[in-house]
């Protein structure tokens, strides 16, 4: 504070000790308050436990429809089989590695469609008003599911790893990278206005990612260690772009109008 | 008991302003938001209900900003969106059961609170059917108990008599009158007599402005000595309803008797007749757009 | 006794928390309010409006600042009272503003509130709340923003303005004494 600062501090505290407070109207006012205090009903009726999160997940997840679990699981298993047939019948290294990348974009894409079924949709409105409310939703069930896949990809990458022999560090780019693209994508359309078609959507691009995953997995030395730092660009990338969009959804649920079938 | 302000909100889109200046005080009571479809009901509803955020201004719970007090707000909610969502395949007991734990009520206080409810609004006897088999009236009353279910000391309800028959509503009137008493009660309707009486104050809203606001008796006080009686012929009607605001038309065999609402007499055999609330809205909506 | 359980025994019906509140605030939020109305009798009815509100309205919440939430409730009614004042107010012309002559009549004991009282009432709403605020209440420039609903930015910006005018009135003054 400058000394022109200081001077109007020092008169505001001199002013403050000339104020004069007349006790009168001091206990008037607490009168007042003691009458409002009677007034009012002391044993109100409010709910004041609630539970804790976990116990409101627990019991969310009773309730709820399961059927877009079930189907998660059974990709997961379907995948799993897939995974297990193919290497019974032989496939080279590199095809194995393709159909890991296109099955981690599948996971990324079910996993995130899989809550938009849940909350998004006629029920988010509702969802937005109350205490645990669908953003917070939105959050624990990305959160679980996430834990779920990232379970997930570390079998496939054991499986990579072990099987295969192929190098730990490859073996996360490979698989992470598609995991965050297609996520990403999927998150993209998740933000997008309520109302459209989103499960087709996330269809539609689960089949012409694992496409492209396909393609490039055929692109000629594409998995050697020359090409190691191209995809780790990528990866980084992708992995920005999954955190912005991550960012951005929870921004738009947060405005509200996403969550809206006006 | 609680005290919501809304401060100089405004909720602005790129082509539109949904809700402009709004500036009140909401106590204890029944209020009805009264507004064609467009007017910036749902929006308001939406903001108050903390499912949007506005563009500026800000709302206040007991001097609190709402956006800062996250669930401690929520908490204090009930809320019927107009465009109702529910899953179909739940039944009605489920559905509650979900909604509980969605408001963090515990399991007891949660089974205890559904009896209550279902009760409350007759749907005891179908609480193990599909929501989808239920008509829209059934769906709107499990909407409401659905609202209540966390006792909550602010109701918003977005148009919950949009489609119901004639019984229902009054049931429905039956039910938010009660509520009233030690709660604030919001509701919004484009149908004049669903709040007709049950409501202590109305607001009327046009174009995302509160235009007015005041009791039923000080808005038909407004419009005294605006509603004339005209008895004309048919040609004459068709004049008449184009100059002036007609806010009700009758044939009785061979004149048309219209409710007209205007500030001076418009023709010389023009009777004058007491306000409705109707009569009211008519004439705020009528002045606003001339303004 | 520590605010939460204060706030606590008051939610619950306890009197003697009511006690309490008065003596720890209510000098606080009557200074607030006189500095802010620049009138005895309506800062007496807001300060124990503001004390209502807080019993009716605000005692189910947990408050981290209680003296921060009576002073947001003080600070919104005095700006209700602004409004429903206005038009009947005659605005401080800018010229009148260069000289606040400090009153020499007056007894000694009650010159500087007086004199100060008097600088305050030249600045405008916004501005004498930030300053008084900061000055006296010692309030964060972060929660001045949150109770004004402005940025911090703003909050601040009012600030230097607000003490600017006050320094120019009280040099204007002293140039003229001296």
């Amino acid at each position: 504070m400058t000394m022109g600062d200081s001077e109007i501090k020092n008169l505001f505290v001199r002013a403050n000790a000339q104020v004069h407070i007349d006790e009168a109207r001091k206990q008037k006012t607490h009168q007042a308050m003691m009458m409002e205090m009677e007034k009012q009903e002391i044993n109100k009726q409010r709910m004041e436990m609630m539970m804790s999160i976990k116990n409101i997940l627990l019991q969310q997840f009773q309730y709820m429809d399961k059927l877009f679990f079930y189907i998660y699981g059974g990709l997961i298993c379907l995948g799993i089989i897939f995974i297990a047939v193919l290497q019974y019948i032989g496939v080279s290294q590199n095809e194995i590695i393709t159909v890991c990348m296109a099955g981690a974009g599948i996971l990324s894409i079910t996993s995130i469609g899989v809550i938009d079924k849940m909350f998004f949709g006629k029920m988010a409105e509702l969802g937005a008003s109350c205490y645990f409310n669908t953003k917070q939703c939105v959050a624990a069930w990305m959160v679980m599911s996430g834990m779920v896949n990232v379970v997930v990809l570390f079998l496939m990458a054991g499986y990579l790893n072990g099987f295969w022999r192929v190098g730990l560090l490859q073996v996360g780019l490979y698989i992470l990278t598609p995991y965050l693209l297609s996520g990403m994508i999927a998150l993209g359309i998740l933000s997008m206005e309520a109302g459209r078609k989103h499960s087709f959507l996330f269809g539609i691009s689960g089949v012409f990612l694992s496409i492209g995953y396909g393609i490039i997995g055929t692109i000629p030395r594409v998995m050697t260690l020359a090409a190691m730092w191209i995809w780790t660009a990528v990866f980084i990338l992708s992995l920005l772009l999954f955190v912005i969009q991550i960012k951005r959804l929870f921004n738009r649920m947060e405005k509200g109008d996403v969550l809206c079938m006006n | 008991m609680h005290e919501l302000k809304l401060m100089d909100v405004w909720k602005r889109y790129k082509d539109k302003d949904a809700v402009r200046e709004v500036d009140y005080t909401f106590t204890n009571g029944v209020y009805g938001l009264l507004g064609e479809n467009g007017a910036g009901k749902t929006t308001l509803m939406r903001l108050i209900c903390s499912v949007m955020q506005p563009t500026e201004g800000k709302i206040c719970c007991d001097n609190l900003e709402i956006s800062g007090m996250g669930a401690e707000y929520r908490k204090l909610l009930g809320y019927l969106p107009q465009d109702f969502g529910f899953y179909p395949d739940f039944t009605a007991e489920r559905f509650l059961r979900y909604m509980a734990a969605l408001k963090a009520l515990p399991k007891d206080d949660a089974e205890k609170r559904i009896e209550e409810l279902l009760t409350m609004v007759e749907l005891k006897n179908v609480r193990r059917k599909k929501l989808k088999t239920f008509s829209g009236g059934m769906l709107r009353r499990i909407g409401i108990a659905q609202t209540l279910l966390n006792n909550p000391e602010i109701l918003v309800l977005d148009e919950p008599t949009a489609g119901l028959d004639p019984k229902e509503r009054v049931r429905f009137r039956n039910i938010i009158s009660s509520l009233g008493k030690d709660r604030i009660v919001l509701l919004s309707t484009h149908i004049v007599s669903d709040i007709e009486y049950i409501a202590d104050r109305i607001l009327i809203m046009k174009n995302g402005e509160l235009i007015q606001e005041g009791t039923e008796a000080e808005l038909t006080g407004k419009v005294k000595g605006h509603v004339w009686k005209c008895i004309v012929s048919e040609k004459e009607a068709e004049c008449l309803g184009q100059r002036f605001v007609v806010s009700n038309m009758r044939s009785n065999g061979e004149n048309i008797e219209l409710r007209v609402i205007s500030e001076k007499q418009p023709m010389q055999e023009a009777e004058l007749l007491e306000g409705t609330l109707e009569d009211a809205y008519l004439y705020e909506t009528q002045s606003a757009e001339e303004t | 006794m520590k605010e939460s359980e204060l706030i606590q025994k008051l939610h619950n019906g306890d009197k003697e928390a009511a006690g309490l509140i008065i003596e720890r605030y209510y000098a606080d939020i009557y200074r607030f309010c006189l500095y802010m109305v620049q009138s005895e009798e309506d800062a007496y009815d807001i300060a124990q409006e503001s004390f209502l509100k807080f019993i009716k309205y605000g005692t189910s919440y947990h408050h981290q600042n209680l003296r921060g939430y009576l002073l947001t409730i003080a600070r919104n009614l005095c700006f209700d009272y602004f409004r429903d004042k206005k038009g009947t107010e005659t605005p401080v012309g800018w010229e009148e503003l260069d000289k606040i002559p400090k009153p020499r009549n007056q007894i000694k004991e009650t010159e500087d509130i007086i004199y100060l009282q008097n600088l305050l009432k030249a600045l405008s709403p916004d501005i004498r709340e930030v300053v008084v605020l900061r000055m006296y209440e010692e309030m964060k420039f972060k929660d001045i923003a949150d109770m004004m609903g402005c940025s911090v930015s703003t909050a601040k910006s009012r600030f230097r303005l607000g003490i600017s005018q006050l320094k120019r009135m009280m040099e204007g003054e002293h140039d003229d004494g001296r």
